[in-house]
């Protein structure tokens, strides 16, 4: 399946947003959305994602993926993922995380004798990529 | 619509005088007199909302906003007009009492005019009873949480529901009991161009459960009619409440309601809201987790059929740490009806290790139809997690086959993929309602294959 990534990295005490109105004006489109962000300390990020299909429009198969790394203290984000469906011959669908790094994949890389913060880095790098 | 005996009506339309002459008509203590008034003056200055279901339809001035068919509460259904009981035995009221009900309150339009309580409920110190009741018998309590959890100026509704609320229920459950059984009510428009403002407070001390139930069904009129509730629930530290909801208004009438729960250390806060009728519906079921701890589950339903818009969901607000939420939702969008999944998941500063899922799934049974998802989440702690997933589709090819190859009929088949997919909600209904939503389902989906 085509995809297509929107990466986004707020840092310390900045604010941003990103927003994407995906229409579907014809038929016959397999395609995933990701949007991923990491949010400093004290950061702000406002992240929008909209799928929108008409009506008579048939064989369409989208996904949109939104997911967010809260890196730090004060690190918020709003995001709102949307959906507008006026067809039944197609499948579309969201998912939504807001987060942190994951304890078990830090753990693993520290107990192979990475320094902590080499391993955040690593692992915001890898979440990005 | 002819033969009405109603003991009171007020006038079409709403003014000042209206306000005062329900607040008198009830004998009011003064303080809920101001509360009607002030909530009044905040309903004229709100707007509409600009933002989800087209509301234009809705014209106030066609409205009556209080009728009493009856002067005096009713206990027996002996004592009860005919009229009244014809009315109730056709939503079979009596069949539904002889099982488990732990009581009945039946609205007959905007009073409850039939209540039977056990005796082992007031036994136990349970209060259960018209909302007008409970303002005379239990003043101190009433006046110190009526309208604390959702303020007048909350939403235009909620402040028109304050200026005119009639009926609805009162509850509250001591410290450390629990009630077995569902506490019900049923409640029931029954005169054309008639709104129905009822108002439910209820309020769960530490560690006591109850499970209150509300079934709404009627029948169809040739005039748009507004109902416009207000639900409040306040859960004690290591409370339980579960309120469920099955709403059939018939599909000319405006169902915008209110309803949040505050809940406190440990306590639990369950919506279980069913959607099936009206023409209108924007309902989205809160829960503030206001306690360390403190939990909340919406399970949210919509069977949008022709010309239905049902814009529902669910709120989760997290203000304290450890506080847990969850938000499974389920639609039907047929016939060109249109369902909206609308919700909001908010993690207040300071609520650290807070965390938050929500499951939406909707299906979209022929292509007049609609469905949207409109999803906030607003994460504004570093440290909790939150999820969201959402998906839209058309009901299985393949599980169709099947179902055919194993010899069921086509509109059988789709009938009985639609009621798995619902399943995980209705089994959360009490039995009765289950088997009534299968089939409520079914006789909805007919004529929806072509």
């Amino acid at each position: 399946m085509r995809q297509q990534v929107i990466k986004l990295k707020v840092g310390k005490l900045e604010s941003k947003g990103v927003a994407k109105i995906w229409r579907i004006n014809k038929s016959n489109i397999k395609k995933r959305l990701v949007m991923r962000a990491v949010v400093e300390e004290g950061g702000y990020l406002e992240m929008k994602g909209k799928i929108v299909i008409g009506k008579n429009i048939a064989d369409v198969d989208v996904f949109l993926e939104q997911r967010v790394l809260l890196m730090g203290v004060g690190a918020r984000a709003v995001v709102i993922p949307e959906l507008e469906i006026e067809s039944n011959e197609v499948k579309a669908g969201h998912a939504t995380s807001v987060g942190q790094i994951d304890q078990e994949q830090l753990f693993y890389l520290t107990s192979r004798g990475l320094t902590r913060e080499l391993a955040v880095k690593l692992l915001i790098e890898a979440f990005l990529a | 619509m002819k033969n009405k005996a109603y003991v009171f009506r007020a006038k079409k339309g709403l003014d000042q005088g209206v306000v005062e002459q329900i607040s008198a008509k009830k004998q009011e203590p003064e303080w809920m007199r101001d509360f009607r008034l002030r909530a009044y003056k905040i309903f004229l200055e709100k707007p509409m909302p600009t933002w989800g279901a087209d509301l234009s339809g809705i014209n106030f001035e066609e409205i009556y906003y209080y009728l009493k068919p009856n002067e005096k509460v009713e206990r027996s259904w002996d004592d009860l007009p005919k009229e009244i009981r014809d009315t109730y035995d056709k939503i079979g009221i009596p069949e539904a009492e002889k099982k488990y009900l732990g009581g009945v309150k039946a609205q007959y339009e905007s009073e409850v005019v039939y209540g039977s309580l056990k005796k082992s409920l007031e036994k136990k110190g349970i209060i259960f009873c018209g909302m007008d009741e409970a303002l005379l018998k239990y003043p101190e309590m009433v006046k110190r949480y009526f309208g604390t959890i959702i303020p007048s100026g909350d939403n235009k509704f909620a402040a028109l529901n304050s200026a005119v609320w009639s009926g609805g229920s009162f509850i509250y459950v001591p410290k450390n009991i629990k009630v077995g059984l569902p506490l019900q009510a049923y409640f029931r428009i029954n005169s054309a161009n008639m709104g129905q403002f009822e108002r439910t407070l209820i309020i769960v001390d530490e560690r006591a459960e109850v499970h209150y139930v509300e079934g709404c069904s009627a029948p169809i009129y040739s005039d748009d009619s507004l109902h416009a509730a207000v639900v409040e629930v306040v859960v004690k530290k290591g409370g339980k409440c579960r309120y469920t909801t099955i709403q059939n208004w018939s599909t000319n009438v405006y169902n915008l309601v209110t309803k949040r729960a505050w809940v406190e250390e440990n306590g639990l806060m369950e919506w279980v809201d069913g959607n099936l009728g009206s023409k209108v519906t924007m309902k989205y079921p809160a829960v503030v987790l206001a306690g360390e701890g403190a939990r909340g589950e919406i399970l949210s339903m919509a069977v949008a059929g022709k010309g239905q818009n049902l814009d529902n969901g669910g709120k989760c607000i997290h203000l304290k740490p450890n506080t847990t939420s969850r938000i499974t939702a389920k639609s039907i969008s047929m016939k060109g009806g249109r369902s909206s999944y609308r919700g909001l998941i908010q993690i207040s500063p300071g609520a650290k290790n807070a965390r938050s899922k929500v499951m939406c799934d909707a299906l979209i049974l022929d292509g007049k139809s609609r469905s949207d998802t409109y999803p906030t989440n607003k994460v504004l702690e570093s440290e909790a997690i939150v999820e969201h997933e959402a998906t839209v589709s058309k009901i299985g090819e393949e599980q169709l086959f099947y179902l055919r190859s194993r010899g069921f009929s086509p509109k059988e088949a789709e009938t009985m993929i639609v009621n798995g997919f619902m399943e995980p909600i209705v089994k959360e209904l009490p039995m009765e309602y289950a088997v009534e939503l299968n089939r409520l389902i079914g006789l909805q989906m007919e004529g929806s294959l072509g």
